[in-house]
Parts: structure tokens; C-alpha cells; sequence
């Protein structure tokens, strides 16, 4: 870890956000982003000076060919990886500051990931999934249990909950890991290609899910792909080639509000 | 992380992989197995043999034989003389010493039983002063004890001869330079009700006669044991040492307890070479855990990618595998200490045939230890070891897991998340 640790403990880290997200304009922003691998003696810059403003309830869509470094910006953002130069600050606060246990919090309550191949434990059923980063948080076992229900009802999937992953299809599968996303009441979502592993109808689906969600929780979301759907919906969409920024426009979601 | 989450994820883990499971405890359950079996078979043999030994104990009485250097030989004296008595006798805090002498027999009553035993010669006033509180008599008495050619007939269930009676006995006496078979005649003074044994001397099945008659039947004026009653139990080894003194070093004296502690030290050093194997048994099963838990955390990469990026913290997954592994000892230990005392139990029933020389080896001539002729090995665990085998079992496997649980905790979550 190259970032600094400062001091502060994780209660006064939740105050600290509290303040900066009111003074701040934008919940998600990233300025001068870069991120370099080093492969053997080439060097790769997956992100190169991304400058990204985020504001709070905008569904965002980022459409990039494969190898144009959407993923990593995406983990940039969501506190799941550090930068090589400039900084991060969700909800207002600079992610360069925070040490690892707090930006393990921020993945934690503050993001929420959605990933093409679903990364759900395979191990634990759908109720068992999103009950996890509960326990991560410490919630009392019978509000997580509810909340869980709650979370599995409100995509659909109240009737699935004993299954574990194996046991559902593609669109089941995504449809647990956005509850698990919502689980403990993020304001961003940060969506890898969703609808890249399931067919046409079921993209549609989570499309329509993810939408409405946004729409009647007020949650942000940046969905990064090549489905040229999501643009449909979007309110904003930028393209993306070679690890920076090559155009924005705005989304078809936007002339139906 | 709440611990009970934790450990309710570790069960969780541990039922998918059973076949896995199973195999990584293997090593802990044959070193907790081994410890526990050998453990409670050496705790019922020792218990067994401390057992049999005092049931002959009085804490009053040493016995001194000849020899010095160590109980299994050295040189010394061979013998005593009868006069040898007299210098212990001397000895304050001594009320009494019984010289003996002994050997095998076979009697013959006036109705023509036999019985196959041994003679001991002993006065029997000092057989009186000596054990005259411990023996006593189901016919006749000390007083009629008085002629030289009476005898004292020890407990037997099936009685040979009663007082008054005649008992002929067939002893190899030598005549001029050769060794003959003569009779000699008998006369019982006294029967005497059952009195088990004290040290090396056994009251029941056997024959005393006067010391006199012995030496002259024999023509041997030596005695082979001196017997020795003390006042005080707490002055055993202090008298030990002017006995030892007074012969110069060249007799041995047991002390009542010298057995018992030779036995219990003799049980000592099996005890540490059985820790000895013990943990060569952990530390292979440890690093086997070492082993399959590194294969594990490699296999569960992503997992751990997806639990990062869920927000779980280093020190959660650290917790997670470290729970997991203490799991699999609490597993390994109890499959162990089951199956060890099956083993046990299973070995108890097979060693005494092997163990049935033991019985004799001790003591000169038929004079020796241990009265009962049936032996049988009952394990026995003592709680403490069940305590210590648990410790070691989740002790072994949680340190052997930090590396791998570091390792995981540590995990990069970018990378394994990409991790296929
Ligand atoms: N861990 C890594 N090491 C080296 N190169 C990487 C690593 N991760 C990603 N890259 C490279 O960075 C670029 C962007 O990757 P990525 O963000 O996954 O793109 P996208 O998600 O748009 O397909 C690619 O060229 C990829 O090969
Ligand atoms: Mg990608």
C-alpha cells in the first residue's frame, strides 16, 4: 500500500462522508485517473487521465470495445483498486486518504458491484449470498435474514431464495447479485457488462431492473459494456477507446424524463 | 465479522468439500490417535502394576538384600551372615529386623497331598516382632511355636494340614560333594489366615521353619534377606541411608516406595518418547494442513476476490480460513481420540500375552512380585489428556494455516476476481 493511513476510525470516516457528500455537487468523481500495468518490460495504461463527474441519481453508461479499460476503471471507482496517479472521491471523499480496513468499508456500504459473470459464492444459497455482506457489516442475523427476503422479493426472485447459484439460470443468477448489490443501502451501483453473459430477452430484463431501480430508489449507476440497449436507458453515455474518454452524449433515457 | 458468522460459513465450507475435509484431518486424527491410545494403554498398565505392588506395601518395613551398586547387579556382598541383623538392629527408629533364607519345595501331608512351595527359614520371635500385628493365626498360635522343628503353614485356600499335624518335606540337600532329595518331618505349630505378601515376602502358600532348623537342613549359615520394621514411615530413607552406611554400600535397601517410583519413572520416560512421536505425528499432519490449505485458499481465489469486493476485510478472510482450520482440528481431534480409544481397547485385550513375562521378572528366586495370575489391561484416559490431545489438535492446525490464511487475506481482489 503506497496511499496514506490516516488515523481517523471508521465512525468518524461515516460523519466525514456525511459532510463531504453535502458539500459535494457530485457523488462519484475522478480526476486525472491513470492506472498502469507493468507486464514484464511493457507497460499498459488501462486508464490514462480519466476525468469523471458523477452526479447523484444519474444512470451512466460507459461504452467501450474489449481491452478499452472499463473495468478498470470501474474498480477504480468502486475502491477495489488503487490508481497509479490522480485521485477518486465518492460521496466527496478522496479515496487516497482512506487506509485499507476504510476502503474496505467504502466497498462495503458506500458502492455496490455487479459483475458480468455474476460472482455470487457458489457455495450459499440466493438468501445466503445476500445475507453475506451483511454479516460483513455486522447486521443482526434476523434483520439481515429479512432484509435479505425483502431484497430477493423486490427482484423477483422471493419464490428462489433455498437455491444456490448452480441451481439458477443466468438471469436469476444477475438478478441475486443486484440484490446483493443493494444490501446495505448504497447510493452507487457499479455495473460490469451485466447483460454480457445472458441472452438478448434476459438482458432486456436486467436492463429494465436496473433501470427501475434507479429510477424509484434514486440509485446512481454506472454501467459499463458494449450492449448498445443500455444507452437506450441511460441518461448519459460516454465512449471509451484505449483507456481514456473519446466522446459523450446523452442517453435515450433522457428524452423520456 | 461476528465469530458466529464466521464459523457458520467455515461448516458451510467444510460440508462441500467432505472428501477433502475428511483427508486434511487424517493426519491430525492418527497423531491425536496415537497419543490418546498409547497414553490410556500406559495409564492402565501403570495404574495396574502401582496397584499389584501395594497390595504387598507396608510402609513400615525395608528390605535390604545384598548386592549395592543397582538393584540389576554390581558388586557387594553376595549374602548375609546372621549376625549382619544386629547391625541395623542397632539403628535407632529400628524396632525390629527378620533375617530370611528360602527355597523351593515340594510337601506332602499324612493323607498324601502335595503342594509345591518354597521353605523360609525366619525366627519367629522376630517374625513376631516384625509382622506379629499383620499375621494372624486360624489354628495355633505364637506360643506354640516353641520347639525348633514346628512350622508356620501359610494361608492356603485348600488346607494342607492343620496344627499338631506332620508335614513331610522333599528338599535337595547336599550329602558329602553330592546333592540329594532326603525327607524331612515337620510339625505344623501354626496355620496362619490369609496374609497376601509384604515387599518380596509372600505369607500365603508357603512354609516357615526356624532359621536354625534351615541352616542346619541346609548347611547353609547364610541368610539372603533381611527384613525391617521402622517406627516411623516418614524415616524410611533416612534409615535407608545408615543401613547403606553400615554395610558400606553394599547392600541394596527398598524402601517401600522404591518400587512404585521405580515403575512411575520407568512410565516417565515412556511418556516422553510417546510426546516424542506425538509430535513428529502433529507436525506431519500440520504441514499436510499447510499443504491443503494452500491448494484450497488457490482453488477459492475468487471467492475471496468476490468476499473483497463485497467489503469483507483482511482480517475477516484471515478469520474465516483460520476458523475453518480450527474446525478441521476440533474434527480430527475428536475422530482421534474416539478411534484411539477403540484402539486402545482393542490392544488391551492383545497386550497382556505378550506382557504375561513381565509378572515374574521381578525378585529373586520364586519370591517375586504380583500375586494374581489372571492380567488383564483396562485403558484408562485421564481427562487431562483428553484436554491436552484437543489443545494440540487445534493447535497444530490453526498455526499451520496462518501462512495460508495470510496468504489469502492478503489477496490482491482485482486479481482474484480475474483469477479463472
Ligand atoms: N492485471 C493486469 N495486468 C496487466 N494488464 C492488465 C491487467 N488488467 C487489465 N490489463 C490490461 O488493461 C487493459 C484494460 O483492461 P480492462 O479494464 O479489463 O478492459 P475492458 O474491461 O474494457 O475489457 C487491457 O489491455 C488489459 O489487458
Ligand atoms: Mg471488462
Amino acid at each position: 500500500m503506497t496511499h496514506p493511513q490516516p488515523t481517523q476510525p471508521e465512525e468518524t470516516l461515516t460523519a466525514l462522508f456525511d459532510y463531504q457528500s453535502r458539500t459535494s455537487k457530485y457523488i462519484i468523481e475522478a480526476k486525472n485517473l491513470c492506472k498502469t500495468y507493468q507486464m514484464g518490460p511493457v507497460e499498459v495504461n488501462a486508464v490514462r487521465g480519466v476525468n469523471l463527474q458523477v452526479h447523484p441519481g444519474e444512470f451512466l453508461v460507459i461504452l467501450g470495445v474489449s481491452g478499452s479499460g472499463k473495468s478498470t476503471l470501474l474498480h477504480l471507482l468502486g475502491a477495489l483498486d488503487q490508481p497509479t496517479a490522480g485521485k477518486v472521491f465518492v460521496e466527496g471523499l478522496d479515496l487516497s486518504t482512506l487506509n485499507h480496513n476504510q476502503l474496505a468499508d467504502v466497498r462495503l456500504r458506500r458502492v455496490g458491484f455487479v459483475f458480468q459473470f455474476f460472482n455470487l459464492m457458489p457455495q450459499l444459497t440466493a438468501q445466503g449470498n445476500i445475507e453475506l455482506p451483511l454479516k460483513f457489516a455486522d447486521v443482526p442475523s434476523t434483520t439481515a435474514h429479512g432484509r435479505a427476503r425483502d431484497l430477493l422479493t423486490r427482484v423477483g426472485l422471493g419464490e428462489r431464495r433455498d437455491h444456490v447459484p448452480s441451481e439458477l439460470s443466468g438471469g436469476e443468477q444477475q438478478r441475486v447479485a443486484i440484490a446483493r448489490a443493494l444490501a446495505n443501502n448504497p447510493r452507487i451501483i457499479l455495473a460490469d457488462e451485466p447483460t454480457g453473459n445472458l441472452d438478448t430477452k434476459t438482458g432486456a430484463e436486467i436492463i429494465t431492473l436496473i433501470r427501475q431501480l434507479n429510477k424509484t430508489q434514486g440509485l446512481t449507476f454506472v454501467v459499463v459494456g458494449h450492449d448498445a440497449r443500455l444507452t437506450t436507458v441511460a441518461d448519459r453515455v460516454i465512449e471509451m477507446q484505449d483507456g481514456g474518454f473519446i466522446g459523450e452524449r446523452a442517453g435515450g433515457g433522457q428524452e423520456r424524463v | 465479522m461476528k465469530f458466529r458468522n464466521i464459523l457458520g460459513l467455515s461448516f458451510t465450507n467444510m460440508r462441500r468439500r467432505k472428501t477433502r475435509t475428511i483427508l486434511t484431518t487424517l493426519g491430525i486424527v492418527v497423531g491425536i490417535m496415537a497419543v490418546v491410545s498409547i497414553s490410556s494403554l500406559s495409564g492402565g498398565f501403570e495404574g495396574q502394576i502401582t496397584q499389584q505392588l501395594e497390595q504387598g506395601l507396608d510402609t513400615d518395613i525395608l528390605t535390604v538384600i545384598p548386592g549395592g551398586g543397582s538393584f540389576f547387579g554390581g558388586s557387594g556382598l553376595s549374602s548375609f551372615q546372621i549376625n549382619d541383623t544386629l547391625l541395623i538392629q542397632n539403628i535407632t527408629g529400628v524396632i525390629s529386623t527378620l533375617g530370611i533364607s528360602q527355597t523351593g519345595t515340594t510337601i506332602y501331608n499324612e493323607t498324601g497331598g502335595t503342594l509345591d512351595t518354597r521353605i523360609i527359614g525366619v525366627n519367629f520371635t522376630n517374625l513376631e516382632t516384625v509382622y506379629g500385628h499383620r499375621l494372624t493365626f486360624s489354628s495355633g498360635d505364637w506360643n506354640q511355636l516353641g520347639s525348633n522343628d514346628s512350622c508356620i503353614v501359610g494361608y492356603l485356600p485348600d488346607p494342607i494340614a492343620s496344627t499338631g499335624d506332620n508335614l513331610s518335606a522333599e528338599v535337595l540337600v547336599r550329602v558329602g560333594l553330592n546333592f540329594n532329595y532326603i525327607n524331612v518331618s515337620i510339625s505344623v505349630g501354626g496355620v496362619l489366615e490369609e496374609a497376601g505378601q509384604s515387599g518380596m515376602l509372600p505369607f500365603d502358600r508357603s512354609i516357615f521353619i526356624s532359621i536354625d532348623t534351615y541352616q542346619e537342613l541346609f548347611d547353609d549359615s547364610t541368610i539372603s534377606t533381611i527384613v525391617v520394621r521402622i517406627e516411623d514411615p516418614d524415616q524410611a530413607d533416612a534409615i535407608a541411608d545408615e543401613i547403606n552406611e553400615a554395610f558400606e554400600d553394599q547392600v541394596l535397601v527398598i524402601v517401600p516406595n522404591f518400587l512404585i517410583d521405580m515403575v512411575s519413572s520407568v512410565f516417565n520416560i515412556m511418556e516422553i518418547f510417546l510426546l516424542a512421536i506425538a509430535s513428529i505425528a502433529l507436525l506431519v499432519a500440520g504441514i499436510s494442513i499447510l499443504n491443503i490449505m494452500l491448494v484450497t485458499v488457490m482453488e477459492r481465489t475468487r471467492e475471496i476476490g468476490i468476499m473483497k469486493s463485497l467489503g469483507a476485510k483482511d482480517r475477516t478472510i484471515l478469520s474465516q480460513f483460520l476458523s475453518e482450520a480450527a474446525l478441521l482440528g476440533v474434527l480430527g481431534g475428536v475422530i482421534g481420540i474416539i478411534v484411539g480409544l477403540f484402539l486402545a481397547q482393542g490392544m488391551g485385550l492383545m497386550l497382556p500375552a505378550l506382557f504375561s513375562g513381565f509378572q515374574g521378572g521381578f525378585g529373586n528366586g520364586d519370591i517375586g512380585f504380583g500375586g494374581s495370575s489372571s492380567f488383564t489391561l483396562v485403558p484408562v484416559l485421564a481427562p487431562e489428556t483428553i484436554l491436552i490431545a484437543m489443545t494440540f489438535a487445534i493447535l497444530v492446525s490453526v498455526i499451520f494455516a496462518i501462512y495460508p490464511a495470510r496468504k489469502a487475506a492478503k489477496l490482491d481482489p482485482v486479481k482474484a476476481l480475474r483469477y479463472e
